[in-house]
Parts: structure tokens; C-alpha cells; sequence
């Protein structure tokens, strides 16, 4: 046997033996699995660079692995176009995209607010241009949303994005650099809202939440599954223009990955429908603010869906805005 | 501390990332500098320009320099060790003509009068007595590489950099500690180890030109 | 990867003023951190050139820390000074502080002693000595050191982007985010341009601060 075929029995011994402590009911001895993964290619998950996207695509990579799938993690990679940018050019095999995302910042089309009509419009447009599969969604939509502190809402009166228009120039906004430049992001947004902001400030997409919560910046470009909103006693504006589009995950897959393999869609599929919003705010908060790792919160998860015991929320995980 | 002792795989992982990024570009460096050092020494019109310029590339930011290759090398490692690359040549060709230059006369006559050629001149005289000289420049070049490969993460090059912006992401100070720590031992230690090469080096030098 | 690489052209006259505000935060954040590091490396060498045991472990911190990458010094000021402009400022200082601080070390203890103990016997004072022999004698090499940091600090100043604190790495990030190579380059190029300038201007700058005659060339 090669030394890669031995560094990958070490690993899937040790695995085994995690599994057999778990609730997972597993039953292929650990010769079979080795063998199993052999015939099966490895699939190389990517992800953008926050908590969710990290989360999300570690549970893929779990899934795939479980299935008796050799698994390489290139997570972290960055912004939503360097990742696409990587699959694209085969770097990577597949990851979760938003269908907002690939809508707007990818295909650069006009915004549509029909959940479906969008994924409809990036599955073919993925198929056709890129040759790019997308699975079925996950369940949960990430939108974008305004967010502010609930004190300084509440005093200035701000529900809605429309009520920002006549005190944005006394307020500061703090977004990711990527929200600064998308068309579905600030530039679309000053241009729909009439809105000139008194300071602009790019920073990673962790600082946003703490700035805003310290007073160093007024307005973020939050993420609405982001556990952190309830969390820091944030409030998300309403869209009332309905600017932004739906954001729903679904898992983006390279096709010749596919049709050498299409099993893996089916593996991957297993998540379809299973997180709902709150579930997805609530496990961002077991990394952002309960300091637990991605890949251990991903595998709890997994291990409960496939027991079938996952409620709709856990009970020490705060609750997710309305 | 904690995270190192929480996380030794993942640390472990991301320290092999760096050192291989590190290591592949101060080999390719070396490759190309100490031949085109070994050139500006025969050809000395070319001494002007080529520090200049791998002087003034020596300015350039690493990000900004990352984000200029992006578009020829693509994301990740490569375009890290084309960038690290670039940097390293200046300390390297700069060396290794002040070596070649620093090669006494008198070694250079003797070795002419016992007939040597050209290239037996090189190989044999002037690159072993230079070799101290450049390996200073190759450890300058490491030290240096160590710490700009840190930044090579915004590019998805992976390295040490990982953990410095998942700190920045989760504000948690322990993996950007964790981090910090490996970078800092890995240059110290790299150069410890580079600089005790120079001595064993000099000393080996000094003993065979005592006895020659 | 969008666009014509000389685009990038197009976009910063197209967005002349953000171009200008970046670049005005980014030069006001690298002057002063210089600024603030000259102000304690120099006094603090001078302090160490004088008290002797001071000397090994302040030159060994000097150079462990610059083994530190300036990212994290910038991520581990998150939690303490918040985002924006004062940690930009902090990492940039601390980043100067360690050059400046080592060559003027360096260039004080180089000081010929002869010229020093001419200069005692003379009768000079101690802060005479300093004001009239050391520092200008060391001048070459401490300028060395404010040069570096400047030119280096140019570059740090980019990283400013990932914590709210602006500058022209904003438009590098921003490139990054979009895959976008105009604004990429509205970025990195006046970045890396703006180092090279300040390199060839200090550089020029040192043969008019140093005393002729101790003109020496130093890389």
C-alpha cells in the first residue's frame, strides 16, 4: 500500500473509532470503508471566508466523507468571486452558494425577489456558462440586512431603510469590502434608497458586529442568519424597497464531478430543507460567540439529522431576530 | 498558548503550508539569484539596472504586489511564491556579487597560475569562497519570506496567515497568538540555523586555506 | 478576473475623490505612525547607547519583534483599541518603532571612540556630545532606519483595510471581493508607486540632512 493509502487508513481508523463512540449508526467495517474510497474520487470543498460559509461547507465535506468519499478542505478561501473563481477553474469541486449571490455578483443580472424565479434563472445560467450544477437549497436564506444598534434605532426613529435616508449622512456605515463594491450591495443600495452615508468603512466580515456594538460605526451590512443580531441586541432595518434579493444556500457542484460520480449528488442532497433559518443563526452562534470549532458543531448537527432529533432550536442558543 | 494545544493538527497543517511556500521560493531564488549574480560579476554594465530593480520590486507592498500577480499567477500558493520569489532575489544577487567581489586577489592569481579555467575558477575558487557571503543573503531572504507569507492568506496560499485572520474574524486574540508565536520561532529559527551554516562555513574555509 | 489591466487608470479618474480620501488617510496614518516612532525609538537608543545592560535585551526584543507579522499586531489590538484608525496606528508605530530604534542603536555605538573621547577632553558636556558629536555622526544610519520604516510602513498601511481603517488597501481588498482587476490595480499600483517615490525621495533627502562628509552609501 502507497504511504497516502496508510495516511488515509490512520485516518479513517480514528474516525471509526469517533463514529462507534457517536450516535451515527455506521456499519461498514473499517477494510470496507478503505476499500469503498478507493474507487471514489475526491472531492475538494472550498468556502468564502465567514462563519456560516465555514460551517456549511464543513458539514458538505463531513457528508461526502461519511459517504466513504476521499475529502481535501480548501476553506476560507476568501470572497464570493475568488471562491467561484476556483470552481470555475476546477481548483475546487463544489461549495454552498447564496442564489442571491450568484445571481447578482456572479451573473450580474438585475435583481429578482421571486425565491424561485431566482434559483430557476442561476441554475440555468450555471449550467450553461460555467457548466455548474446547483443542488437543492438547504432551507435557510442568508439576506443581507441593514442592522443598528436598537437604542440608537429606537431614539432616531429608523425601522425601515427608507427611514435611514434623511439621517444617513450623520451615520457611519462599516460593511466587508465585498458588500462596498457588489451591485447587490452598498452601490445598488445608495442608488435605490437615495442614501449617502457621513463615512464609509470596509473591514472583515467578524470586526463588523463588535465595531457596531462599540459605537464605531452606526449601520452594518449584517448576514440575517447571523446569530450575532440578537446576540449584541441588534436590530435589522426593513427592506421595504425590497432591494435585496433572496439569499438561499444551496451546494454548487462542478457537473464532470457529477457525471463521473452521480451519487454525490444524492449524499449532498440529505441536507435539503434540513436548517431552517434559526437553526442556521443558532449554530453560527456556537462558533461566533460559544468559541466552539466549525467542524465539531458541523458533525453535532450531522449526527442529530441523522437521528432524526434536530428540533428547531437548541435551548441554550439564543433566539434568531423575529 | 491555548490554541496550540487545542488545535497541534491544525497548527501543525498550516505551519507545513508556510514552510513549504517559504522553502519553494527561497530555492527557486536562490536558483535564479546566484547565477544572475555570478553574471553581474562578468558582465558589470549589468550591476546598475539589475539592483536597481530588484531594489525598487524590493519596495513594493506585498499586498499590493499579491494583487498585481493575481491576475497572471491566480489565487493562491503560486502566486505567493512568485511574489516571495521576487522579493528574495535583491538579498540573494546583491550577496552574491559582494561575495564574488570579496574573493581576494591573491586567491584568484594563485588558482590562475595553477592553470585553472574559467569555470573551474568559479566552481572551485570563487563560489565556495563566497558561499558565506551569499548564504548571509539567503538568510536575510528566509527571514524576510517568513514574515511576508503571513500575508499570502488573503490570497488563499494558506499558511500561518490562517490563523492570524481567524483571530481577526472571531476577534479572539489565542489563534492570532498561536500564529504568531510559529512565525516568529520559525524565523528566529531559521535564522539561528542559517547564521551557525555561516560559521561552520567560514570555519571550514579558514581550515582549508590554512592548510592550503 | 474582469477587465483591461490599464483600466484601472479609467476607474481612479472616475472615482477622483475616494481615490484621494484613501489616499490622504493612508498618508496621514503612515507620516504620523513614523512621526510617533522617531519620537521613542531615537530617545530610547540614546538611553541605551548609555546604560549598558539595557543594550542586549532591548536590541534582542528589537529583533524578535520584527519577526512578528504586523497582521497580528493588528488583530490583537482589536480587542483592546476597537477598529479604524488607532490600531492602524498602533501596528504602524510599533512596525517603525523597531528600525528606527536598531539603526540608531547601531549608529550611536558606531560612533568612532576616539572622536568621542577628543570631544570629552575637550570638555563638552554630555547632551553637547550627543546634540554635536553622536547624532550627527550616526545621522547616516539613523535616517537609514526612518527610511526603511517609511517605505515598509507604506506598504503595512494596505493591511489597515481588514480592520476599518481605510487607505488604499481598501481599493486592493475591494478588487480582491469583485475579482476586479481595475479597482485591484486603483489600489496596488499607487501603493507600490508611492513606495518607490518615497524610497528615491528620502533617499535623496539623507545626502541633504547628512553632514557631508559623512556621506556614506547605505542600502
Amino acid at each position: 500500500m502507497t504511504l497516502h493509502g496508510r495516511l488515509l487508513e490512520l485516518n479513517w481508523s480514528r474516525r471509526t473509532l469517533l463514529l462507534a463512540s457517536g450516535t451515527l449508526g455506521v456499519t461498514l467495517s473499517n477494510v470496507d470503508r478503505v476499500r469503498a474510497q478507493e474507487a471514489k474520487p475526491t472531492v475538494t470543498i472550498g468556502s468564502k471566508d465567514f462563519t456560516e460559509q465555514i460551517l456549511i461547507n464543513e458539514m458538505v465535506a463531513l457528508l461526502l466523507e461519511d459517504a466513504g468519499y476521499p475529502v481535501e478542505r480548501k476553506l476560507n478561501l476568501g470572497t464570493s468571486a475568488i471562491v467561484h473563481q476556483a470552481l470555475v477553474s476546477g481548483e475546487i469541486d463544489a461549495y454552498v452558494e447564496y442564489t442571491g449571490t450568484g445571481l447578482t455578483a456572479i451573473l450580474g443580472l438585475p435583481v429578482e425577489s421571486d425565491p424561485q424565479a431566482v434559483y430557476d434563472t442561476v441554475t440555468a445560467a450555471y449550467e450553461e456558462q460555467f457548466g455548474l450544477t446547483w443542488l437543492e437549497p438547504l432551507g435557510f436564506n442568508n439576506t443581507y440586512a441593514l442592522a443598528m444598534r436598537q437604542e440608537q434605532a429606537d431614539e432616531l426613529g429608523i425601522a425601515t431603510i427608507s427611514d435611514l435616508q434623511a439621517q444617513a449622512n450623520n451615520l457611519r456605515f462599516g460593511g466587508t469590502q465585498e458588500f462596498l463594491t457588489r451591485p447587490d450591495g452598498l452601490p445598488g443600495l445608495q442608488e435605490t434608497y437615495d442614501l449617502e452615508f457621513a463615512e464609509e468603512r470596509g473591514m472583515d466580515p467578524g470586526i463588523m458586529y463588535q465595531a457596531l456594538d462599540e459605537e464605531q460605526v452606526d449601520v452594518i451590512s449584517a448576514f440575517a442568519t447571523d446569530g450575532r443580531i440578537p446576540g449584541l441586541g441588534l436590530v435589522t432595518l426593513e427592506d421595504d424597497l425590497g432591494f435585496f434579493p433572496p439569499y438561499f444556500a444551496a451546494p454548487v457542484v462542478r457537473e464532470e464531478l457529477l457525471s463521473e460520480d452521480p451519487a454525490i449528488a444524492d449524499v449532498l442532497n440529505q441536507l435539503a430543507g434540513a436548517i431552517d433559518d434559526q437553526t442556521m443563526a443558532n449554530l453560527n452562534l456556537q462558533v461566533d460567540e460559544g468559541g466552539q470549532e466549525p467542524r465539531d458543531v458541523a458533525r453535532a448537527f450531522l449526527d442529530e439529522l441523522a437521528t432524526g432529533g434536530v428540533g428547531p432550536a437548541t435551548p441554550e442558543a439564543t433566539p434568531a431576530s423575529e | 498558548m491555548r490554541y496550540l494545544v487545542e488545535h497541534p493538527e491544525r497548527v501543525l497543517q498550516l505551519t507545513a503550508d508556510h514552510v513549504r511556500i517559504v522553502g519553494i521560493s527561497i530555492l527557486v531564488a536562490a536558483a535564479i539569484g546566484i547565477p544572475i549574480g555570478i553574471v553581474v560579476t562578468r558582465l558589470r554594465w549589468l550591476e546598475g539596472p539589475i539592483l536597481t530593480s530588484s531594489g525598487v520590486l524590493y519596495t513594493v507592498p506585498s499586498l499590493a504586489l499579491f494583487a498585481i500577480l493575481i491576475p497572471y499567477t491566480g489565487l493562491g500558493a503560486s502566486t505567493a511564491i512568485v511574489a516571495l520569489v521576487l522579493y528574495s532575489l535583491l538579498a540573494i544577487v546583491r550577496n552574491t556579487v559582494a561575495g564574488i567581489d570579496g574573493v581576494p586577489p591573491a586567491a584568484l592569481d594563485a588558482a590562475r597560475g595553477m592553470g585553472m579555467t574559467g569555470r573551474q575558477l568559479l566552481v572551485l575558487v570563487e563560489l565556495p569562497l563566497a558561499l558565506p557571503v551569499i548564504l548571509a543573503g539567503v538568510r536575510l531572504a528566509t527571514v524576510a519570506a517568513i514574515g511576508i507569507a503571513t500575508i499570502a492568506a488573503v490570497i488563499g496560499a494558506g499558511g500561518l496567515g490562517r490563523l492570524i485572520f481567524d483571530g481577526i474574524r472571531l476577534i479572539d486574540p489565542e489563534p492570532i497568538v498561536a500564529g504568531t508565536v510559529v512565525a516568529s520561532a520559525l524565523a528566529l529559527s531559521a535564522d539561528w540555523a542559517l547564521a551557525r551554516l555561516g560559521i561552520v562555513l567560514r570555519r571550514d574555509l579558514g581550515r582549508s586555506a590554512g592548510e592550503g | 478576473m474582469r477587465g483591461d489591466p490599464l483600466e484601472f487608470i479609467t476607474y481612479i479618474s472616475e472615482h477622483e475623490e475616494q481615490f484621494l480620501r484613501l489616499l490622504g488617510q493612508h498618508l496621514q496614518v503612515t507620516l504620523l505612525s513614523v512621526a510617533i516612532g522617531i519620537a521613542i525609538a531615537l530617545p530610547l537608543a540614546v538611553v541605551v547607547v548609555r546604560v549598558d545592560r539595557l543594550a542586549k535585551p532591548m536590541t534582542t526584543l528589537a529583533n524578535v519583534g520584527q519577526t512578528i507579522p504586523s497582521l497580528a499586531i493588528l488583530g490583537l489590538m482589536l480587542p483592546i483599541l476597537g477598529i479604524g484608525f488607532l490600531p492602524t496606528l498602533f501596528a504602524l508605530t510599533i512596525r517603525a518603532i523597531l528600525p528606527i530604534f536598531l539603526n540608531a542603536y547601531v549608529g550611536i555605538r558606531g560612533v568612532d571612540r576616539a572622536v568621542v573621547d577628543a570631544a570629552r577632553g575637550m570638555g563638552t558636556s554630555n547632551s553637547q556630545l550627543l546634540l554635536l558629536v553622536e547624532l550627527p555622526l550616526a545621522s547616516p544610519v539613523i535616517f537609514a532606519g526612518i527610511q526603511t520604516a517609511t517605505v515598509q510602513n507604506i506598504g503595512i498601511a494596505t493591511l489597515a483595510a481588514y480592520i476599518g481603517g481605510g487607505g488604499l488597501g481598501d481599493l486592493i481588498l475591494q478588487g480582491l471581493a469583485m475579482l476586479d482587476t481595475s479597482v485591484l490595480l486603483a489600489g496596488a499600483v499607487p501603493v507600490a508607486l508611492l513606495a518607490m517615490v518615497t524610497e528615491i525621495i528620502l533617499g535623496r533627502l539623507r545626502r541633504v540632512v547628512v553632514p557631508r562628509g559623512l556621506q556614506i552609501d547605505i542600502k
